[in-house]
């Protein structure tokens, strides 16, 4: 038997793996010489079984126990949600409080020197006021044009005005009704439902079914009309209906519409 | 532990009285202080509440939990060490040698008691390590497949770490014993 399986055993009978017998019978075996270490081993092995005994802790230690083990248990049944204040106001102490208010009154202060005053405010709103009416003219302008192009550019123009004066709408509505493109008369018919919410251009869409003769127009209309739910079309859609020259597929379209807005 | 980690936190009172004598011999074992111990087993069973959802069971057996406690119990010893910072733990005796006067007879004048203390301070030299694996295995009564599980290393490996251990712990003394 060589001297590491030697200890192997040793270090097996030391922690109760193999019985004395067992370990006598490999000892027997072993050289004297390869048993010296081991036995200055054991005796200190031996020895540490002499030592104080551990004394029993004190009753202290239970009731801090059962103590930590009460107090997760009330954290455990706490209600979901519940805002544990005290635990925040702990991790804020007063002075992150005061560094953290110290920082939003400076930022306050900044914002408001940097803001701007009363006069110029009223600069900006005469600006944007002044732009408006521009592009109102720029749009009345562009729709006496006799390129396409710029008419259609003019609608386009009025889905940029926040607000449509009766100047505008006019033009939008004698643009339906007379220009000579389909185009053009179809973005018009997209701007003014934009502007639904006036009941003068509810009025203007619904005149305007009976005098549109292109298919595409007349889809528009009705789509638009239920797109407003705008119920006082249903009488000049239905007057669509009646024209024998109808195409078929803006016939089933505006008998759609109808039967939406009835 | 499974229940305590699914909810069931009175299960950690049987955990507790199972095991909090076994651990406070251990601490005991380490510190020689009993109220230090005491502190310790305390922030064991706390660290356990704490941090019961990262227990996992595996198909090793009963003694996950056993490993699990004891392996909480080596950082709180560790973090224990650190904070106190007053003894160093070092494999290097020349401190100690230094200190030496050579008598042949010493050994054979000492008495037993002051021969259990000089084996007591035999082992608190020992790095903190070694301690640990030396009063599992000797006072928690484990078997190396046990303390394999605690410090992640193979039955064969805490073996032969416990064969070094005993051998240094036999040296530190043989020259305590000559002071």
């Amino acid at each position: 038997m060589s001297q590491e399986q030697l200890k192997e055993k040793w270090m097996d009978y030391m922690n109760g793996s193999i019985t004395l017998q067992e370990w006598e019978s490999f000892k027997s075996q072993a050289d004297p010489a390869q048993l010296s270490e081991l036995e200055g081993l054991e005796k200190i092995w031996l020895a540490m079984d002499e030592l104080p005994a551990t004394p029993e802790p004190e009753a202290t230690m239970d009731e801090r126990f059962y103590a930590t083990l009460s107090e997760f248990r009330k954290e455990a049944t706490a209600p979901r949600g519940t805002v544990n204040w005290a635990g925040i106001l702990e991790i804020l102490s007063w002075r992150r409080l005061a560094l953290g208010m110290l920082i939003f009154a400076v930022g306050g202060g900044f914002g408001y020197v940097l803001s701007p005053s009363g006069e110029y405010k009223q600069e900006i709103s005469s600006l944007s006021s002044e732009m408006k009416d521009m592009k109102e003219m720029m749009m009345l302008t562009l729709l006496e044009k006799p390129a396409v192009q710029d008419r259609l550019r003019a609608v386009s123009l009025s889905s940029e005005l926040p607000e449509a004066d009766s100047r505008v709408i006019e033009a939008l509505v004698q643009t339906l009704n007379t220009d000579e493109n389909v185009n053009v008369r179809m973005v018009t018919v997209e701007a003014l439902a934009r502007f639904g919410r006036y009941p003068e251009v509810r009025q203007a869409l619904v005149s305007s079914i009976s005098r549109q003769s292109s298919p595409m127009v007349q889809i528009a209309l009705a789509e638009a009309m239920v797109a407003l739910n705008e119920k006082g079309a249903v009488e000049a859609l239905k007057g669509l209906l009646e024209k024998d020259d109808l195409n078929d597929i803006v016939r089933q379209k505006v008998q759609q519409s109808i039967e939406v807005l009835t | 532990m499974l229940k305590v980690k699914a909810g069931d936190l009175d299960k950690m009172a049987l955990l507790y009285e199972r095991h909090n004598r076994n651990l406070f011999g251990f601490f005991y074992k380490l510190t020689g202080s009993g109220s230090v111990s005491e502190d310790l087993v305390h922030n064991v069973f706390y660290r356990m509440l704490k941090y019961r959802y990262t227990f996992t069971e595996d198909t090793s057996g009963s003694h996950r939990f056993t490993a699990w406690m004891y392996h909480l119990a080596r950082n709180v010893n560790a973090d224990h060490y650190k904070k106190q910072k007053k003894v160093s733990y070092t494999d290097d005796m020349e401190p100690w040698e230094r200190k030496l006067e050579v008598d042949e007879n010493a050994h054979s004048q000492m008495a037993k008691s002051q021969d259990l203390e000089l084996l007591q301070k035999a082992i608190k030299h020992l790095a903190p390590e070694k301690q640990e694996m030396l009063i599992l295995t000797k006072y928690q009564g484990m078997k190396y497949e046990q303390v394999a599980d605690i410090f992640g290393i193979t039955e064969g490996a805490v073996k032969v770490r416990m064969h070094r251990v005993l051998q240094e712990l036999r040296e530190v003394y043989l020259k305590l014993e000559k002071v």
